[in-house]
């Protein structure tokens, strides 16, 4: 009797859950654009993200990132980091865990094909055979895989503000690439 | 709901923790290092008395320095983006009594000769400056012993090892800094240069 009553409480609250996702306007706009003013302000990286709703629960979209800072390129000469990430092209898939479509936690998968400039330090032989170090200097490119999570809520049910925090571990070119790339915005957004 | 709050925030927190670990960006990349053994070394003698002058010389070590175990030369200067000289650290201590060492401070008994030592009030800094004619680094510095007793000098004030002496280039513009391991010989397994002034 206990487990029928258990069943029976679940069924109902999992439908007034559907029905308050699908009693939401933003039902009906499936798409948003969003760019990410954390990143921008901090790091002078753009990110622009498109966003394609699906369903109740799933979204599709991807994300453009560009980033030229004077500050991680003063870093990269003088010798404090031996990366220059400039750009990335994220394509992801979300899953919203709570039955909200107004308010809600998300949790993501994504891919970045990803790169940049890359320095090392060789030792090299001149033509009277003394040895020396220089620094040199490349092109990296990578792809990335990772996860993400993040909090999204609307004002009007048209303007998105979104929390994300992830990381993605590169898997190719890992002698020239960064280990890790971060995923994190603050991100406004229109929803339409 | 409280749950899946608590759920995300500590996830939030491990997530950023491991995206900060093992980040290849959290090293310094302008450092090379060699080891050169006795790049400097003490003009020592069986004896010194009041007035006698202890000397540290650099030997005017070449551009070209030769690695332990490497065949060919290593050329700082080049490395180094012409780095105008190398510095590295020493103190000397006197006798007080038992466990008791105190700095010795030599004020203008600190003879110059080549390159130049500098007293900071906790250890000397020395430079060995690049000659543009002999492509050489030079330093002599001379220590006028005007009080008798025990002295010990070291050089490991500011190194990570006791029986060697740590040279840095003092590079500039973005060029690589060389770090020099160079053991030096006639110092115990402390890293000091014991010696008597009579």
């Amino acid at each position: 009797m206990k487990k029928l009553l258990f069943v029976f409480l679940l069924c109902v609250s999992f439908a007034n859950a559907q029905d308050s996702i699908q009693k939401s306007k933003l039902f009906h706009r499936k798409n948003e654009l969003r760019i990410d003013i954390l990143s921008l302000i901090t790091s002078s990286q753009f990110s622009l993200t498109y966003e394609r709703f699906c369903g109740k629960k799933i979204s599709v979209g991807v994300s453009g990132v560009s980033a030229n800072s004077n500050k991680v390129n003063k870093d990269f000469d003088s010798g404090n980091r031996n990366t220059i990430p400039k750009y990335q092209v994220i394509p992801f898939v979300r899953y919203n865990f709570t039955n909200s479509a107004n308010r809600f936690y998300f949790i993501e998968i994504f891919a970045a094909a990803n790169g940049g400039d890359f320095r090392e330090t060789v030792r090299l032989t001149d033509a009277t055979n003394n040895d020396y170090y220089e620094i040199q200097k490349s092109k990296y490119s990578d792809f990335a895989v990772g996860g993400s999570m993040g909090y999204k809520f609307y004002i009007k049910e048209r303007i998105a503000i979104e929390l994300l925090v992830g990381f993605g571990k590169n898997l190719i070119d890992i002698d020239k690439s960064p280990d890790v790339l971060s995923r994190v915005g603050l991100n406004i957004g229109y929803r339409f | 709901m409280k749950t899946i709050k608590y759920f995300f925030f500590v996830a939030l927190a491990t997530v950023l923790m491991a995206a900060d670990c093992s980040n290849k960006d959290a090293e310094f990349y302008n450092d090379v290092f060699a080891t050169v053994p006795n790049l400097i070394a003490i003009e020592t003698q069986t004896s010194y008395a009041v007035n006698d002058v202890l000397w540290i010389n650099s030997n005017n070590f070449s551009r070209y320095i030769q690695e332990l175990n490497l065949v060919n030369s290593l050329d700082a200067y080049k490395t180094t983006g012409g780095a105008q000289s190398f510095n590295f650290s020493y103190l000397i201590e006197k006798y007080v009594s038992a466990d008791n060492w105190v700095l010795v401070s030599f004020g203008s008994n600190l003879i110059n000769n080549k390159g130049k030592s500098i007293e900071t009030g906790e250890f000397i800094n020395a430079t060995c400056v690049y000659n543009q004619t002999t492509e050489n680094y030079d330093f002599r510095t001379g220590l006028k012993l005007t009080q008798a007793g025990n002295y010990r000098i070291s050089f490991g004030y500011n190194s990570t090892s006791t029986t060697s002496v740590e040279l840095r280039s003092d590079s500039v513009n973005n060029n690589l800094f060389l770090n020099i391991d160079s053991p030096i010989t006639g110092i115990d397994s402390s890293g000091f240069y014991n010696f008597t002034v009579n």
